[in-house]
């Protein structure tokens, strides 16, 4: 790119942030996204009204991948339609695959739309993205061959999910928005394999909160956000991930999801959302100027994340016992459990010591319960590495339940050990 | 025998078989044995963990997920007390062993088995450490019989128990469907993840087929609902045979299903409990309204779905096991 092609790029970047920031609480123009023969048209004003803080952050990125992830969360949304809006699961399914044949070109003719049933205005819009999926055949034709491929491969991948529709919808996140953000990772940095822990838990703690915000109870919600506990503190480290390879328009688009995201789960949780926070735009704007506050914001949100767990437990704050120095080149799943498992020691560890009597004011019992299910989806994601895993993982625990205060855990070398042993 | 439930199932008499049955129950005391004397080997070593882990696995339970995994090594062909079915059944009544250290301080209960229980004895942070130990031990064991026999044993079970811990914090609202529907999710994540473990550790040490362990896991799921309902309903009726104080789920603010049994004819329960009903007039309220009797029925039902399912299997000694480990329920 030319030097005079970026400057126009970032310019456009710049109005383009301004606009969707402008049209965030405004209503989509159905008729003229009904009537627009053009592609490009369709995809530049539908995105905003169908993707609200999600097509913000899509303004940072280069142009090419911005039209790229555009009209691929425009296609999902369309998907989704046939998903929700169909008169029952049978018409859903059938739906959802025959849009994927037709966009991935199995199939020369497109489902009709018009049996999708309509009443927000959110569901008008995704209804009118069903029925234009000729526009964005048009467009995915259009685009450079690896880009068209690796986002037909992510059509199919997100229609079997949608038509598998596990009960369990952690599963579910992972066959439809694990696979978006594994998606996402690869479009940039290219080349890089994503860590795919990481994206799993981005792709779990996005559904969950979409879950959380249908919820038709305050029980549902509830255990959406248990759900989301073993999931949230491995988010920033995708956002470390991309630290390494990440140009300045993804980093500010990856600070704006993941900050926005985090943000709802902290309130939520009745946790305080901190300075740096608070304000997603600003932290994507700052992420993009330096990559010095782009860590520290990551770091913040591990600090908060930290926070908001030991809040979501019960408890004012946990003392530090693990903050283990993993070697570079610690892979995905020994890293992650890393985190988890350090969580979890800090829960333990801020259990009283004193005997349980009928005196006992309130028992830890949520922060015993969190550290149990940090700890097993700990041992969960390093035991996908293989049987042989097993065995070291068992050792780990035994080694960090025989320290009895805070200061000796802190010593432990074992999950150091672990990360040079396992890799 | 649970009421509501006429099926004669087919446990082999000893007239029939010629002593079979006989020889089959001593082979099944030998495992159980082999088992009893394994565990304190397992856990052995210096320093505190240790020590209380000992002392804890001397005072056995009904060693019931044990004893799970024993019946469905059972179903193959091989010997009846395969070493690594020992070694599994091991493996299983340590990380039950681990969750009750935990859930005894989530609960508050003093007393385990009639002992003072580890949080009451040696403090609650120990309770915790221990049952991270213990649950350690436990999956030291799956490591050593994956390595050797690569079962494919999948963990995912574990995740499902801690989870169905935390769920059963989620206060109960809404109808009385969906408190019921709420009450299965946490009782199929909580006490039904481990014996699914269970049943599927033994039938993989067993070599058995996906169909026969799909069988087990829904023998496991009736028999572990079937199992939580008669445990709430000792819970009320006779608190003497746990070992522990009764009422503890009411004093935690948990509904147990006798108590959904009872809301779904008094709407006023909730509003009933909240004021703080006394456990002996809620004893009165269950037995008077039918909800105890109710909750028996249901899981009588629950337990006929797992003797169903244990048609399904192979007819080998597992089989009469586990069909004499539902009589449990009685």
């Amino acid at each position: 790119m030319t030097a005079v092609a970026a400057a126009w790029d970032l310019v456009a970047r710049a109005w383009l942030v301004l606009v969707a920031w402008y049209g965030l609480r405004r209503p989509a123009r159905l008729r003229y996204l009904g009537s627009t023969g053009h592609p490009l048209r369709l995809i530049r004003g539908a995105i905003v009204p169908a993707g609200r803080h999600f097509a913000l952050a899509l303004a940072f990125l280069p142009r090419q991948r911005r039209l790229e992830a555009s009209l691929v969360f425009l296609i999902c949304k369309a998907l989704d339609a046939f998903e929700d809006l169909s008169v029952d699961r049978a018409a859903a399914r059938a739906g959802v695959t025959a849009a994927a044949d037709y966009l991935t070109g199995r199939s020369a003719r497109p489902p009709r739309g018009d049996g999708l049933r309509a009443t927000r205005e959110s569901d008008r819009l995704e209804a009118l993205l069903a029925a234009r999926l000729p526009l964005f055949r048009v467009a995915l034709e259009a685009m450079p061959a690896p880009a068209a491929q690796r986002s037909r491969a992510l059509i199919d991948r997100i229609a079997d999910g949608m038509v598998r529709q596990s009960p369990d919808r952690r599963r579910y996140a992972d066959d439809v928005l694990g696979a978006a953000v594994a998606y996402a990772a690869e479009v940039a940095a290219p080349g890089e394999p994503p860590p795919a822990i990481a994206c799993r838990a981005a792709g779990r703690a996005l559904q969950l909160a979409n879950d959380m915000r249908d919820a038709a109870t305050e029980r549902d919600r509830a255990i959406a956000l248990y759900q989301a506990l073993p999931e949230l503190p491995l988010v920033p480290r995708l956002l470390r991930w991309l630290a390494a390879g990440a140009g300045r328009g993804t980093r500010a688009a990856a600070t704006l999801v993941v900050v926005t995201t985090c943000a709802f789960y902290l309130r939520h949780i009745d946790h305080p959302v901190p300075p740096r926070l608070r304000h997603p735009i600003r932290a994507a704007l700052a992420a993009a100027w330096s990559r010095r506050a782009y860590l520290a914001t990551v770091a913040a949100l591990e600090h908060v994340l930290r926070d908001a767990l030991a809040q979501a437990a019960g408890l004012g704050s946990t003392p530090r016992g693990l903050d283990p120095e993993l070697p570079d080149g610690t892979s995905d799943p020994v890293a992650s459990a890393a985190t988890l498992v350090a969580l979890a020691m800090d829960l333990v560890h801020a259990v009283p010591t004193g005997r349980l009597d009928a005196a006992t004011p309130e028992p830890p019992g949520k922060a015993i319960a969190i550290a149990d299910y940090l700890l097993f989806a700990a041992v969960d994601r390093l035991t996908d590495t293989g049987p042989a895993t097993i065995t070291r993982v068992a050792e780990l625990l035994e080694q960090l339940a025989a320290p009895a205060d805070t200061a000796a855990l802190a010593r432990s070398t074992a999950l150091t050990e672990l990360a040079a042993e396992v890799g | 025998m649970l009421a509501g439930e006429a099926v004669a199932w087919p446990l082999v008499s000893d007239a029939a078989s010629g002593g079979a049955a006989e020889r089959d129950r001593d082979r099944r005391s030998r495992a159980v044995r082999e088992l009893d004397d394994f565990l304190p080997r397992w856990c052995s070593g210096d320093g505190e963990l240790p020590a209380i882990a000992r002392r804890v696995l001397a005072v056995p339970g009904k060693r019931l997920r044990a004893r799970l995994a024993l019946a469905s090594a059972a179903l193959g062909d091989g010997e009846l007390i395969d070493p690594d079915a020992v070694r599994v059944a091991a493996a299983v009544e340590l990380l039950h062993e681990a969750s009750l250290a935990h859930d005894d301080v989530c609960d508050r209960s003093l007393l385990r088995r009639g002992a003072p229980s580890v949080a009451a004895a040696f403090g609650m942070r120990i309770a915790v450490r221990l049952g991270i130990w213990l649950a350690a031990r436990g999956l030291a064991l799956i490591g050593d019989v994956e390595g050797r026999r690569r079962l494919g044993l999948a963990l995912a079970p574990l995740t499902a128990l801690a989870e169905g811990q935390l769920l059963e914090t989620v206060p109960g609202e809404g109808s009385v469907a969906e408190r019921r529907d709420h009450y299965l999710t946490v009782v199929r994540a909580k006490t039904g993840a481990l014996m699914r473990l269970a049943c599927d550790a033994g039938a993989r040490v067993a070599g058995l087929s996906v169909a026969h362990r799909d069988a087990l896991a829904g023998f496991a799921d009736g028999f572990g609902t079937a199992f939580q309902i008669w445990d709430d309903v000792r819970d009320l009726e006779a608190p003497a045979t746990l070992g522990k104080p009764g009422g503890s789920d009411l004093a935690n603010g948990v509904w147990t299903w006798p108590m959904l049994e009872w809301l779904g004819d008094r709407p006023d329960a909730v509003a009933l409990v909240e004021a703080g009903l006394p456990l002996e007039a809620l004893r009165a309220e269950l037995v008077a309204s039918g909800a105890l009797r109710r909750a028996r029925a249901f899981a009588a039902a629950e337990l006929a779905r797992a003797r169903q399912a244990v048609l399904a299997l192979p007819d080998r000694p597992g089989r009469a096991w586990l069909l004499e480990i539902c009589e449990v329920i009685a």
